[in-house]
C-alpha cells in the first residue's frame, strides 16, 4: 500500500513541475496578464508577390467568359466554402475580389462588387469563397475564375517538386484524387499544402446564417 | 526501498508526463484561418461579422484609430463578437489575451511587431502595446457588436492618452447606434409623459364643465 501511494507520488513529482510551469505561462488559461507573448504556434503569412496574389487575371477582369462559367450582375450566393493554401509552411493570403470583374468597389479590405460576378468569388481576404452555381463547382473552376494556375505540378506561381509535395485535405481528411475536382461544398474546409506540412485545424466556423 | 514500476504504472506515469511536457511544450505551426488575421493585413481594423456592428460606430472606430496613427500611436484592432469570428480557432474564444499573442505573432514580418489591441465579451487583450496597463480601468465590454465597437473606441482614447498620444474619436455621422438606444429608452416616458398630460387635461376640461354645469 505505502510502495502503491509512493509510486503515485513520484508519478506526480514527475508531472508536477511540468503543469505548474503551464498554469504559470497560462497556456489555456483565461488569466489576463498585463500583455500577450508571441505564440510560436502562429502561422506566418509569407512575402509579397509569391504569397500575395493578385485577385483578377486580365480575362476575369474584362467580364469574359471562362469556358462555362459566365460574368452576369446578379449574385446570390447559395453557400460558402473556405480555402487555405500554404506554400514552404507560409499562409498565402487569397485576396478578396476573386471573381469579381473591375471596376471593383472596395471597403478597406473588402470588395462590395464590380461590374459583374463570377458564379464563384471572394469579397473578403479571408479564404471564404461564395458560390452561387446551381452546378457543382469544383476547386479548379475557382482557380480558373482566380486566373491561376493548379496542378500536380503548379499552384499559383509555385512548382512542385521532390522538396515540395503537394497535399490537399478536405475538411481535415487527406484528398487523394485529382486536385481540381475537390468539390466546393457547403461549409467545405480546403487546405492546399505545397512543400512543409502545417498542422491544420479540420473545419472552419461559418457564421450563423452563412 | 519500494518495488520497482509495473509495466502498467510505468506506462500511465509515462503519459501523464507526456500529457503534462505537450500542455507545456510549444504547439507545432497552426494553419490560420482566423479572418481578423487576414483582414489586418490590409486595414487596422476588423470587427465582429454577424451580426455586423452600425455602420456609423465601425466609421468611428476607424477614425479613431485612423487619428490614433496619424498622432504617432499605430495600433491595429480585432473587436471579437461571437466565435465564428475567429474562423477555425473558435477555442480562443474567451480567451482576448492568449488570441491577442497569437494574431500579434501572424501579424508579425521578420522584425516588424504590429501593437495590437483585441476586444472580446470577456475582456481585452494587447500584443506589444507599451500603454496595456491603461486598459486595467475599464469595465469589461458586453457582448453585443456595437458594444464591443464602442468598448474598442473606450480603449483606443484611454491606450492613446496614456501612449502621449490622445486623440478622440470623430463623432458618428447619422447619430450612431448610441443615438438608437438612448432613443429606446426615452420614447416610452415622452410618451408616457404626453399620454398623462392628455389626461390631466381631459380631467381638468370635464372638472371645468361640471363646475360650468353646476354654475348654471
Amino acid at each position: 500500500m505505502a510502495a502503491r501511494v509512493r509510486r503515485r507520488l513520484s508519478c506526480l513529482a514527475l508531472a508536477g513541475p511540468a503543469l505548474a510551469a503551464c498554469g504559470w505561462t497560462a497556456c489555456g488559461g483565461s488569466a489576463t496578464p498585463a500583455r500577450a507573448r508571441p505564440d510560436p504556434s502562429a502561422p506566418r503569412f509569407g512575402p509579397a508577390p509569391g504569397w500575395r496574389p493578385p485577385a483578377l487575371s486580365p480575362a476575369s477582369a474584362a467580364g469574359r467568359s471562362l469556358g462555362s462559367l459566365h460574368c452576369t450582375r446578379a449574385f446570390h450566393p447559395r453557400l460558402r466554402a473556405h480555402l487555405e493554401i500554404f506554400v514552404d509552411g507560409l499562409d498565402v493570403l487569397i485576396p478578396s475580389g476573386i471573381g469579381v470583374a473591375a471596376p471593383q468597389r472596395r471597403d478597406g479590405a473588402y470588395v462590395t462588387g464590380g461590374s459583374c460576378s463570377y458564379p464563384l468569388r471572394t469579397s473578403q481576404p479571408t479564404g471564404v469563397v461564395e458560390i452561387a452555381s446551381r452546378q457543382r463547382p469544383t476547386l479548379g473552376d475557382l482557380f480558373d475564375v482566380w486566373g491561376q494556375p493548379l496542378s500536380l505540378r503548379r499552384v499559383l506561381g509555385f512548382a512542385t517538386g521532390p522538396g515540395r509535395p503537394l497535399a490537399v485535405f478536405v475538411n481535415g481528411r487527406r484528398w487523394r484524387g485529382d486536385v481540381r475536382a475537390v468539390p466546393l461544398l457547403r461549409h467545405a474546409s480546403i487546405v492546399v499544402e505545397l512543400g512543409r506540412h502545417v498542422t491544420r485545424h479540420p473545419l472552419y466556423l461559418f457564421p450563423a446564417g452563412q | 526501498m519500494g518495488r520497482a514500476l509495473t509495466p502498467i504504472s510505468a506506462v500511465g506515469c509515462a503519459a501523464l508526463l507526456l500529457a503534462a511536457l505537450a500542455l507545456t511544450a510549444p504547439a507545432a505551426a497552426l494553419g490560420d484561418a482566423d479572418p481578423a488575421s487576414d483582414v489586418l493585413l490590409l486595414q487596422n481594423t476588423f470587427v465582429p461579422g454577424s451580426p455586423l456592428p452600425s455602420g456609423a460606430l465601425t466609421g468611428q472606430l476607424r477614425g479613431v484609430t485612423e487619428r490614433a496613427h496619424k498622432a504617432g500611436f499605430a495600433l491595429k484592432v480585432a473587436v471579437i463578437g461571437s466565435p465564428s469570428d475567429l474562423g477555425a480557432i473558435p477555442g480562443m474564444f474567451g480567451h482576448p489575451q492568449r488570441y491577442a499573442g497569437f494574431l500579434g505573432t501572424e501579424l508579425t514580418a521578420g522584425k516588424l511587431t504590429v501593437p495590437l489591441l483585441v476586444v472580446m465579451p470577456a475582456g481585452f487583450g494587447s500584443f506589444e502595446l507599451r500603454a496595456a496597463g491603461a486598459l486595467r480601468g475599464l469595465r469589461a465590454p458586453p457582448a453585443d457588436s456595437d458594444g464591443l465597437v464602442r468598448a474598442a473606441i473606450d480603449a483606443i482614447e484611454k491606450l492613446s492618452a496614456a501612449e502621449g498620444h490622445p486623440v478622440k474619436a470623430p463623432s458618428a455621422k447619422g447619430g450612431g447606434g448610441g443615438g438608437t438606444t438612448a432613443l429606446v429608452f426615452v420614447l416610452p416616458v415622452i410618451l408616457l409623459a404626453l399620454a398623462g398630460l392628455a389626461v390631466s387635461r381631459r380631467a381638468r376640461r370635464a372638472d371645468t364643465g361640471r363646475d360650468i354645469e353646476s354654475g348654471a
